[in-house]
């Protein structure tokens, strides 16, 4: 049973004329311990998937399922709960809050289950000493490095020993040294046996993941697996085209990525025909099966 | 859940250390309003003890008799030597009436000379009551004499009484026997120096240690043969005849004037509920201002939490991404807003406890601060965040969690 299933999942938002479609019939279905990377340009839906899949937002169609429970419907404090239960965040701004310590960012999770004040730090500064910390407890975040403060997200995400970890572009603030570190870091918790789902825009971060989901405009136009350790095959190919980028690529915000994927020029420019399929619930054929040839 | 809340109020405390000045100026307006709400009801609680002891001071068996149109309220203005109208006046006829009574012991009756003019030489004195009466005021107030004699009422009349705070300003000193000084140009000799009355502030009697006693004869005599007696104060011959002497003087006053009730007698028990009316009175007039003071301590409140919730709306939204509930939200910025106005219920505690030995060092109020009222003010203070602090962390307990993290 795969541990996240979505189907036909679409997210609208605006109404009328200022309809927008973040994610339009997105199908996906993510098996226990898989590092999952997502790629894709800014707007393709990447964030969006992310936020429905960690229950910070509500899809406006389809089903999502955790470990074959429905929750798409489930209300907002209910969704908060399956998220300190079950999802670990890790954000690209790191997102500590300023006034706590470290032991106390960590330990705020557990705050949030009802442990009592001296079992929930005795369990962060365990966390914190796994993650090579220790000396650092006590420390408000803003005396902490780039990878410091990544390092206690990373433990806060992990003290309530979840099974997904949703990684919004864990690296995009550190420097190559401290990126290194912390995808290490998130390589060791997979095989520990947790689920990563991991947003980024660095091909090079692929090595890390076993699978590699594309998006573009809201949907997923491409699902490959890959060797650990390497980088996926479609995003090698535009490790090549980086240097290349033209100005007219930056105009049009197409990343050198999007040129490299295959069928990725099929994909319909407009986004009416994409907002009426969307709202009126039609299913694409061509869209399905590009996916399904995509993961095989 | 109770652990929760230990560590809500740590987090309380720590935001309002963080932004220390908008913190004391919200918490100052919460000081303000309870240390004015138990100022306030402690001197009124004062006052109303020190009538009470006055009243004992001069005994509870007193009667007062007043003419009807002189009801306490007016007789602030009769004390502060505000003419009193001619209809407003008992007669010599009523004090021999009352004299004759059996059960009567003394009575003595009590006539202001409306604004005299005080002289010790050429220095004209102000400040100061002039009062006819008998001897008969010194046993029916309880008082007795420091220094001297009370005055002679047949023959000689220019004799005088000073209360002690009258001879001090006459005369520089509690003792001014054999002195003389002049009113309206009259002189009086000074026959005796009166020990210390207690005096209670808004109080509806005079302050008798600012009096200046003189014979009615005389103080009649000074205002052109007509002086209007304020009160006849009587003393019954023991503390259980207290309710038949009132029924003898109502009746035969009554009597006297042809049956029409146009006079009040009153027990002093009947005085210190009109006291303690007008002091509730001014006290619940300046409770209401200090409650304003306190409401409007309490929107600095919601005003700062607002402010607060809106800069940590990042905070909210990581929060949130982590598993807390609105709920949690909620209680977390509630305790901050409690934290506020309980300390500011503290520290305003702290400042009218100060105020009151201030008011007893400086002044003749002596404040009471029962431990009920001081419970009352952290209660208050409580009631102020918990209300003032609902809508802003109601706010922050809405917000969407993707558009909160957008803002950290």
């Amino acid at each position: 049973m795969a541990i996240i299933e979505i189907n036909d999942i679409s997210k609208v938002y605006g109404y009328g004329a200022a309809t927008t479609v973040a994610l339009d019939e997105v199908n996906l279905s993510i098996e226990q311990n898989e590092f999952v990377a997502i790629m894709g340009p800014s707007g393709s839906g990447k964030s969006t998937l992310m936020n429905v899949i960690g229950l910070l937002d509500r899809p406006t169609h389809g089903s999502y399922k955790i470990n074959g429970r429905n929750v798409e419907k489930l209300s907002q404090n209910q969704r908060a709960k399956l998220r300190r239960d079950r999802i670990g965040f890790i954000f690209q701004s790191f997102s500590l809050l300023p006034r706590l310590t470290v032991l106390e960012n960590v330990a705020l999770p557990l705050a949030y289950k009802g442990m009592s004040t001296t079992r929930r730090l005795k369990a962060a500064s365990q966390m914190i000493n796994r993650l090579g910390l220790a000396d650092r407890e006590y420390y408000l975040p803003r005396y902490l490095s780039g990878g410091q403060m990544q390092t206690v997200a990373i433990a806060r995400a992990l003290i309530n020993n979840p099974a997904i970890i949703i990684a919004d572009e864990p690296t995009g603030n550190l420097d190559s040294n401290d990126s290194r570190l912390i995808m290490e870091l998130l390589s060791d918790i997979h095989k520990d046996g947790t689920t990563i789902l991991m947003v980024t825009h660095n091909p090079e971060l692929t090595r890390y993941a076993n699978r590699v989901v594309y998006m573009r405009d809201g949907m997923i136009i491409q699902d490959e697996l890959t060797a650990l350790g390497l980088v996926a095959p479609t995003a090698r190919k535009s490790l090549y085209y980086l240097p290349h980028k033209t100005e007219e690529d930056d105009l049009a915000g197409v990343s050198a990525l999007m040129k490299v994927i295959p069928g990725s020029d099929s994909v319909p420019e407009s986004k009416t025909g994409r907002r009426s399929k969307a709202t009126k619930k039609t299913k694409s054929k061509t869209k399905r099966s590009k996916s399904r040839k995509a993961k095989s | 859940m109770k652990s929760f809340s230990r560590g809500d109020i740590g987090v309380a405390l720590r935001s309002i250390r963080s932004s220390r000045s908008r913190s004391f100026l919200t918490i100052f307006g919460i000081v303000i309003g309870v240390a004015a709400a138990i100022t306030i009801v402690s001197v009124g609680d004062g006052i109303k003890n020190q009538i009470a002891d006055n009243i004992n001071n001069v005994g509870r068996d007193l009667i007062i008799v007043r003419p009807d149109s002189l009801q306490p309220t007016n007789a602030i203005s009769a004390i502060v030597g505000e003419s009193v109208p001619a209809n407003a006046s008992l007669s010599s006829n009523d004090l021999k009436i009352i004299e004759s009574l059996s059960n009567v012991q003394y009575a003595a009756p009590l006539g202001i000379l409306p604004s005299p003019t005080l002289k010790v030489g050429d220095q004209t004195i102000s400040g100061l009551q002039v009062v006819g009466t008998t001897n008969n005021v010194i046993p029916v107030l309880n008082q007795s004499l420091q220094f001297g004699d009370s005055f002679n009422q047949i023959g000689i009349n220019n004799d005088a009484m000073l209360g002690q705070g009258a001879s001090i300003k006459l005369f520089g000193a509690d003792e001014s026997l054999g002195r003389t000084f002049t009113i309206n140009g009259q002189s009086l000799f000074i026959r005796g120096d009166l020990s210390s009355f207690y005096s209670a502030p808004l109080s509806i009697d005079l302050d008798f240690n600012n009096v200046v006693f003189i014979p009615y004869s005389e103080a009649t005599a000074l205002n052109g043969g007509k002086l209007s007696t304020y009160e006849i104060l009587v003393k019954p011959s023991s503390p259980g005849a207290i309710s038949s002497v009132v029924s003898e003087i109502e009746s035969s006053l009554s009597q006297a004037r042809g049956g029409v009730q146009n006079f009040s007698v009153l027990e002093q028990k009947n005085s210190l509920t009109a006291s303690d009316t007008i002091v509730s009175l001014l006290t619940n007039l300046i409770a209401v201002a200090a409650g304003i003071s306190l409401f409007v301590g309490g929107i600095g409140i919601m005003n700062m939490m607002l402010v607060t919730v809106s800069e940590r709306t990042g905070e909210i939204g990581i929060r949130k991404a982590i598993g807390a509930t609105n709920r949690q939200i909620l209680r977390q910025f509630l305790m901050e807003a409690i934290m506020l106005s309980l300390t500011g219920g503290v520290f305003g505690v702290i400042a009218a406890l100060l105020v009151d030995v201030g008011l007893r060092i400086f002044t003749s109020l002596q404040p009471t601060t029962p431990w009920p009222t001081i419970s009352l003010a952290f209660g208050l203070s409580l009631a102020i965040g918990i209300i003032f602090g609902m809508i802003p962390a109601a706010k922050a307990a809405r917000k969407d969690p993707i558009d909160a993290l957008r803002h950290s």
